[in-house]
């Protein structure tokens, strides 16, 4: 496989009771790539996402990441393997504060032992100190600086949003999976989310997988874009290939009659 | 850190309270009520970081107080082994036994996690009234000796007292460091979403073991202590009832508040006791202080106690602002 591909699953397949949900998929995202997977409801784009996070069942087919097969490896190893998603409904820690929100994002690669907290060794107090400044970074990456203090459950919906990639991109990711980003957010927030995304991909160099129904922001910020339709994968190419696709046409406004 | 030193601050303030307590309530009577409320107090810590920061419920912790106290009292009264050494033991057989129970049935979530800890309870309290020969049975294990350290016996109730004020203040030292800390983080974010906690690469089940093992070792010091402190011990002090009442404490104490739940230890250890004048109708009286308990401060001791400070903050801007 090429040096450029960081992420490539072949012949996916998964089965819930009678529904295949997705079968024989291929997909690859390609290094420093923004990839997005678009498709109309129940299209199994969720599915894809769970499968290639390890949060969700892959009956059949190979997960690839940088030439290592995954397939089988628990979620936390690939999120600790740099590979970081954030989820369609908001999944923030409602029990702590903003800040402490994205701390936790650091939990695998700043690292004290069980017992240098328990006894407070310097250790400790310089790893908190890097995680403190870390979180603090994202938290103004993505304009959130104002808000460390307060509790996360207090902050807007699309401020909540903003936190979730904060805390993504604490976990110092290399593949960032977004899955509906801009749900629940009204105009001038979908925009600022995109200006965001591109943000990230170009300045930090993350490549992204985005799973999204906002064909503007798709559109605006995708290079590369693959369609699934009822589990299978009916097109891949730019976004103006894609909008001249006529299965793509056809998957979304349905066939002629006549 | 800020949060360390108010942590420090706070603990400090509560074991000098701990220390005068005894001296004020100078009656052989109220020093057993409050070594009691220590004891309890030490499970209650640990039981605080599993339900209330890791939010995984276990109605069998009153077994794991049980097995230490037991495995301890045959260690020390039938085998003769020095104090020091069975309660050790004790400590560790809890533990050890929460790690092999822990390992299954963790990966059950809420209700099911509930009554499988509650099937393990029940097994526990069975086996210590049947085997007769190791426990006793339902009459209870007597002679088990008294504390010694370094060779001194610790006779006098005062010392035992104070003993169990120092063994508490250490396990909220322990668990007021961990909450602060990449550990604490990972329980708490467990317990909102494992979803997310596993998106940034925290190993749940490996988290929830550990603060599960963790209570259980406090649940075992505390079990040595109440062995060696009694000298005599029946089935009937670690059954469902005493699980649930640990349950109740933290809650009536805070969830999300250590301190909290200490105060929630001393006061349902000390309440029962104080509403022995009302004779007849006691139980009634303890139940409704803590339905108006709960009316009143549905976040527990703890959340009351900010309420009313943030309303004296506000009170005192107020008068600075007029």
């Amino acid at each position: 496989m090429p040096e450029s591909t960081l992420l490539r699953c072949t012949g996916l397949g998964v089965r819930f009771g009678g529904v295949q949900a997705l079968s024989q998929v291929d997909f690859t995202a390609e290094k420093g790539r923004i990839t997005s997977i678009i498709g109309p409801n129940g299209a199994g784009k969720t599915t894809l996402l769970n499968a290639i996070s390890g949060m969700g069942p892959c009956d059949t087919g190979t997960i690839l990441c940088l030439g290592q097969d995954i397939t089988s490896a628990p979620a936390h190893l690939r999120a600790k393997n740099g590979m970081v998603r954030t989820f369609q409904n908001l999944e923030v820690f409602s029990n702590m504060s903003v800040l402490e929100n994205v701390m936790t994002g650091c939990h695998t690669f700043v690292r004290y032992s069980f017992l240098d907290a328990v006894f407070k060794t310097p250790r400790y107090f310089s790893g908190e100190r890097r995680v403190r400044e870390i979180a603090e970074a994202q938290l103004a990456f993505v304009g959130l600086s104002d808000s460390a203090a307060i509790p996360a459950a207090e902050l807007s919906f699309g401020s909540q949003r903003m936190l979730e990639l904060a805390r993504a991109l604490a976990a110092d990711p290399w593949l960032l999976i977004l899955d509906e980003p801009a749900a629940g957010l009204n105009m001038r927030e979908t925009k600022a989310l995109g200006d965001l995304i591109v943000r990230m991909n170009r300045e930090l160099g993350l490549t992204i997988v985005l799973v999204e129904h906002d064909m503007d922001l798709i559109m605006r910020i995708s290079h590369r874009i693959s369609v699934l339709c009822f589990g299978e994968i009916i097109a891949v190419g730019s976004p103006g290939e894609i909008q001249k696709n006529p299965k793509v046409i056809t998957a979304y406004l349905g066939e002629d009659e006549d | 850190m800020d949060s360390f030193r108010k942590n420090l601050l706070g603990l400090a303030a509560l074991m000098a309270l701990l220390a005068v307590a005894p001296l004020l309530l100078g009656n052989d009577y109220y020093l057993t009520v409050l070594t009691l409320s220590a004891i309890n107090a030490i499970i209650v810590v640990g039981l605080n970081l599993l339900l209330g920061h890791a939010g995984q419920i276990s109605l069998g912790h009153g077994a794991f107080y049980g097995l230490a106290a037991y495995t301890s009292a045959i260690l020390t009264a039938t085998l003769g082994l020095p104090v020091f050494l069975g309660g050790l033991a004790g400590v560790l057989c809890a533990g050890v036994v929460a790690l092999a129970i822990g390992i299954p049935t963790l990966k059950l979530h809420g209700h099911y996690l509930a009554m499988a800890t509650l099937g393990f309870g029940l097994i526990v309290y069975i086996v210590f009234n049947e085997a007769v020969g190791l426990t006793g049975g339902p009459s209870g294990f007597t002679g088990i000796p008294r504390l010694s350290l370094a060779g001194m016996e610790l006779t006098s109730d005062l010392g035992y007292y104070y003993l169990c004020a120092g063994c508490l203040g250490l396990v909220i030292l322990v668990a007021l460091n961990l909450i602060d800390s990449r550990t604490g983080r990972a329980l708490r974010a467990l317990h909102t979403s494992e979803k997310a906690a596993q998106a940034v690469g925290v190993d749940i089940a490996r988290y929830k073991l550990a603060v599960f093992v963790l209570s259980a070792l406090y649940a075992g010091l505390a079990g040595v202590l109440y062995a060696h402190y009694l000298t005599f011990i029946a089935p009937a002090s670690f059954g469902f009832l005493y699980s649930v009442e640990l349950i109740v404490m933290v809650v009536l104490g805070g969830m999300s508040s250590i301190f909290g739940s200490v105060a929630g230890a001393f006061f349902l250890t000390a309440l029962p006791e104080f509403l022995r004048a009302f004779e007849n109708i006691e139980i009634l009286l303890f139940g409704a202080i803590l339905i108006v308990c709960m009316i009143f401060l549905p976040e527990g001791l703890a959340g009351g106690v900010r309420a009313v400070r943030a309303r004296l903050f506000r009170r005192a801007k107020g008068a600075g602002d007029a």
